[in-house]
């Protein structure tokens, strides 16, 4: 369906802007995304993989990025949203990953991406049905999980036990790459704020190139190394069980996080937009599973829709489906030419855990915002603050793990699987007793709509609902009556009954009388005009765009409707 | 039917314009005097009207209708009919139905009057 440009857009997603403007702005989303290059190159590091092997990787993961944000901007079948939502590699894999790098090797760590790229393509038409179970404060405790983790790996690489010792210089160098990134960040403007990640980048390999941190064998093994190559397919691949439930979580949080940037996408391009279009988003999270699945085929960690790429193009307001093909074409031309990535395969350890700390940052902040987009209730608060606790008590006390008898390990092992796990068990607990419901009937001749707003704003505040929602649900009640009102609506009273449980609102009107019909096209303004059932048609049009879901059903005379409402 | 958010209109000339400030719900019961109240003006020789649904609560398909038949009878008599001070959840449900192509709409009383003077 064709939507309505908002006034900040200027290029919108089926509009072709100047070939000077699509080639900047891809630049600058590659430079967006160029700092989580960190991600696969800590994991290759950190079982000490071949720089050339790690040089070949790199680039197989360019051009699975490539493919990915192709993916997604076209419409191939069922898979992609069309939006411009470039491809990026992601956080959420680092911890898992490390896993099984370390437990497995390169193969064990390939392999198990390909299951958990599967495993999102089966979640991708169930996500409507996750909300329940993955609720803002759990989601979000997992991205925050993921940050406060992955920043955690980031360290013990160069301070943990097996680690070498950090010379002053990297310390020198680690820190002016990280100061710079967050100056730029903080007190930057334009593209000096922008590019703050890049720019980092640059300062430090520059530092660590001055204090002798590079030596010259290494950069003469970038210059020997050709413009133009194709990446070899790394062959190998196994699977284990054991790993199964990190995975598992990865999968979920991946397909829940492409599920959030398609709604952003779909709201930065539709003036009109009401409430997520759920075709898009489960298209755009099969696009998302299916880039997985080919980086574990190609040889790459996980990857996942960029939120940050899509914030830039909401700033630029460019948001035209032209830049994302040229942001794929750039990777895809970056995958076929080994030099960056064997300069990124040399990245000095102070510069690359210096970049994981600035990206990590933004990752964990995103994960406390959405787990405070709630009110923190006594119920929210232990989820939160006892998982956040177990998670940090594996990561500092290996002994736990160690100790634990051997039918635990998988569940103590890991300090994002022990921190989810216990955050879904203690959510699914506190479900118990939480629907709640409430009744109201309208006799005939008493039809008041300011007693039926307070009923719904009343019960709204009694139960914690969001007052948007509550708002629809009043108006979706009203309309219906108002338009079975005039010949619909036989004789009795109409039942209007509420119920809430923290993630759906249910309003079920019935009324003896006939069905009202709830077109999916809007009638035309002829057929409003003509007669009363013109108004009974939009009522209709309006009440089904109101609601997430409606179904309607007669029986012996009594007309049934529900509206669902996501919460 | 009792309600204390029950319709008010107050009409206003304002540079030539006359303009009608509605409040409160437009729905079945009352979207008649509306459409009447509108219909009115424009049988009277009105040729510029501007519809003010600034204070409107919320309006349902009963109240789009009488602002069709009104624009549509405007349309045919050669005035103008045009809407303003849409906000909030009335500019939702214009947005949520479709209807804002199918009206002049400015985003103030000020811009609706200029642009009718």
């Amino acid at each position: 369906m064709p939507t309505k440009k908002p006034a900040n857009i200027i290029y919108g997603l089926e509009e072709s802007p100047p070939i000077l403007v699509t080639v900047g702005n891809g630049l600058q989303h590659i430079g967006l995304i160029a700092i989580n290059l960190v991600y696969p190159l800590l994991v290759f590091r950190a079982i000490d993989t071949p720089v050339d092997l790690v040089t070949n990787l790199l680039s197989s993961g360019m051009l699975v990025l490539g493919v990915a944000t192709f993916l997604q901007a076209l419409r191939l079948g069922p898979i992609g949203s069309g939006f411009m939502c470039p491809a990026t590699f992601s956080a959420t894999y680092l911890g898992p990953s490390l896993l099984a790098a370390k437990g497995g090797g390169l193969s064990l760590l390939f392999g198990m991406t390909i299951f958990t790229g599967a495993l999102e393509l089966a979640l991708a038409p169930l996500l409507n049905r996750l909300r329940a179970i993955f609720p803002p404060e759990v989601s979000g405790l997992v991205i925050f999980v993921i940050g406060l983790f992955g920043g955690i790996a980031g360290i013990r690489s160069v301070l943990g036990p097996s680690a070498a010792p950090m010379l002053p210089a990297e310390w020198v160098v680690g820190l002016l790459t990280l100061g710079t990134m967050i100056a730029l960040n903080v007190w930057g403007k334009g593209v000096a704020s922008m590019f703050c990640a890049l720019i980092g980048l640059v300062v430090g390999y520059a530092a660590a190139g001055a204090a002798g941190l590079i030596n010259s064998g290494v950069m003469s093994v970038v210059a020997a190394t050709p413009w133009v190559g194709f990446p070899a397919v790394y062959f190998e691949r196994s699977f284990d069980l054991a790993l199964v439930v990190p995975f598992a979580i990865v999968s979920v949080a991946t397909a829940m996080k492409a599920a959030g940037t398609i709604t952003v996408c779909q709201k930065m391009n539709d003036a009109d937009w009401v409430r997520p279009d759920m075709r898009s988003i489960t298209a755009g999270v099969l696009a998302d599973g299916t880039s997985t699945l080919l980086a574990g085929v190609a040889g790459a960690i996980g990857t996942n829709t960029s939120t940050p790429a899509v914030g830039l193009a909401a700033a630029t307001g460019v948001a035209s489906r032209k830049v994302a093909l040229a942001v794929a074409t750039m990777f895809i031309i970056m995958g076929f030419s080994p030099k960056l990535p064997a300069l990124l395969a040399q990245m000095p350890r102070s510069v690359m855990v210096a970049a994981l700390l600035f990206a990590v940052s933004f990752v964990m902040i995103n994960g406390l915002q959405i787990m405070t987009s709630r009110l923190l209730d006594a119920r929210r608060t232990v989820i939160i603050a006892l998982s956040v606790i177990a998670g940090t008590a594996v990561e500092a006390l290996p002994s736990i793990s160690a100790s634990a008898p051997p039918v635990l390990r998988p569940l103590v092992g890991s300090s994002l699987v022990l921190a989810t796990t216990l955050a879904l068990v203690l959510n699914l607990v506190f479900r118990i007793g939480v629907k709640k419901s409430a009744r109201l009937v309208i006799e005939e001749a008493a039809f008041d709509p300011d007693a039926v707003a307070a009923f719904f704003e009343a019960q709204g505040a009694k139960w914690g609902a969001r007052p948007d929602v509550i708002k629809r649900a009043t108006y979706g009640t009203l309309q219906l009556i108002d338009a079975v009102a005039s010949g619909y609506w036989r004789d009795g009273p109409i039942v209007v009954e509420v119920s809430f449980d923290e993630f759906n609102l249910n309003v079920r009107v019935s009324y003896n009388g006939q069905q009202l019909s709830f077109p999916d096209q809007r009638p035309s303004a002829q057929q409003i005009r003509d007669s009363e059932d013109g108004a009974q048609l939009l009522g209709g049009y309006l009440l089904r765009r109101n609601a997430d879901r409606v179904r309607s059903e007669s029986t012996e005379g009594r007309s049934r409707v529900l509206f669902h409402y996501a919460h | 039917m009792n309600s204390n958010s029950a319709l008010s209109i107050e009409e206003i000339r304002e540079g030539g314009v006359c303009v009608v400030a509605l409040a409160g719900r437009i729905d079945s019961t009352n979207a008649n005097e509306v459409m009447t109240r509108l219909t009115g003006l424009i049988s009277a020789g009105e040729k510029s009207i501007v519809v003010d649904l600034g204070t409107v609560l919320y309006l349902t398909s009963a109240a789009f209708r009488a602002l069709l038949v009104a624009t549509d009878r405007a349309d045919r008599s050669a005035a103008k009919l045009a809407l303003c001070s849409l906000a909030g959840h009335v500019r939702d449900l214009f947005e949520m139905g479709g209807m804002l192509e199918l009206f002049t709409i400015h985003a103030s009383r000020q811009d609706a009057i200029a642009a009718h003077s």
